[in-house]
């Protein structure tokens, strides 16, 4: 019974880190590949709309990381090599938390434009610009997060060495 | 680390993320691009579902590939790569077994996929074809992204077994 709990926490484990790699993968990979055939304006709406589903999931698999990985930690043997990965590895998952945290709370939101009728066209020009550098933030941000979410994966290995 | 532990290494990483594409691609997939796509115009929404369809393909398939190489690379740098390793009378063989073959069941429905459904989906009429041609050309279509639709999920689903079974073999397998 216990073997077979150990079993169903290491699945879920692995499937939150799949889903989570997998995930910023395809959307680096697959979602931009795509939207180079796509509208500006629809170009828009579409990584609105993933960008949102993507960071409920994203927020759902780091979260069963943190959960599934404590009831599967084994006693620790300070200066290990295995424990200096999961340091690591502890550090990495947080790195990953602020990312999330300041993709939602700060990039996100910035790069929704705002313009009103009442704008004059200097101001419409200044605003665009504002969202153009929030896109190139945003862009960055991901892609800072995709190589943390690889360098885990390589860590996650190291430990069944 | 010696040279061995940096290949053993190497073949982890790639084996892991292999496994990570494919099954969190597919859930990408599923979740997040296609509710997406459903928010655009039915034009502009086809167009991405070709685009990301075709990219997606070349991932899984590469992913399919990669995690049969590197699983087998990874059994033979175990030594389970022999006739006591691969038994049927024991758990982690079983469970090997059947993972394999759940493998081969995946790589079968991406075939249908590849070389059969998503043809059809993309195939064009003559100029000039008649009403009943056109509508048994829109019938096909439909069919052909109905199964589509069924083996992507049951390939979801069968993912997920496979990784429940990858999960048990560090604890000897799971049945």
């Amino acid at each position: 019974m216990e073997t077979l709990l150990t079993t169903l926490l290491a699945t879920i484990h692995v499937l939150a880190w799949s889903i989570y790699v997998g995930g910023a993968i395809i959307m680096e990979l697959v979602l931009r590949h795509a939207q180079a055939s796509m509208r500006p304006s629809q170009v828009a709406v579409v990584c609105q709309k993933a960008g949102h589903r993507y960071r409920w999931w994203s927020c759902l698999c780091l979260a069963l990381l943190l959960l599934t990985g404590l009831a599967l930690a084994r006693p620790i043997v300070p200066g290990s090599p295995e424990t200096i990965v999961l340091i690591i590895l502890g550090s990495v998952w947080l790195a990953l938390v602020l990312i999330l945290a300041l993709l939602s709370f700060y990039i996100h939101p910035e790069m929704h434009i705002r313009v009103s009728s009442s704008m004059t066209e200097e101001e419409v020009g200044r605003e665009r610009q504002r969202v153009g550098r929030a896109i190139v933030r945003m862009d960055i941000t991901v892609r800072i997060e995709l190589a943390l979410a690889l360098f885990a994966v390589l860590l996650g290995a190291a430990l069944h060495l | 680390m010696t040279g061995y532990d940096w290949i053993v290494l190497t073949l982890g990483f790639v084996h892991d993320l292999s496994v990570a594409v494919y099954v969190g691609g597919a859930v990408a997939m599923e979740f997040v691009l296609a509710p997406a796509q459903a928010s655009i115009p039915p034009a502009q929404a086809q167009i991405m579902g070709e685009k990301t369809s075709n990219r997606f393909l070349v991932l899984v398939w590469s992913s399919l590939a990669l995690i049969l190489i590197t699983g087998v690379l990874r059994l033979q740098m175990n030594g389970m790569l022999n006739s006591d390793g691969l038994s049927m009378a024991d758990s982690y063989g079983r469970t090997l077994w059947t993972m394999f073959f759940l493998w081969v069941v995946l790589a079968i429905n991406g075939g249908l996929i590849t070389f059969i459904f998503r043809p059809t989906l993309q195939g064009k009429l003559q100029p000039g074809s008649n009403q009943a041609l056109v509508t048994r050309d829109r019938d096909a279509k439909m069919k052909a992204a109905t199964w589509i639709q069924h083996l992507t999920r049951a390939d979801l689903v069968l993912a997920i077994i496979v990784t429940l079974l990858g999960a048990s073999l560090s604890r000897g397998g799971l049945f």
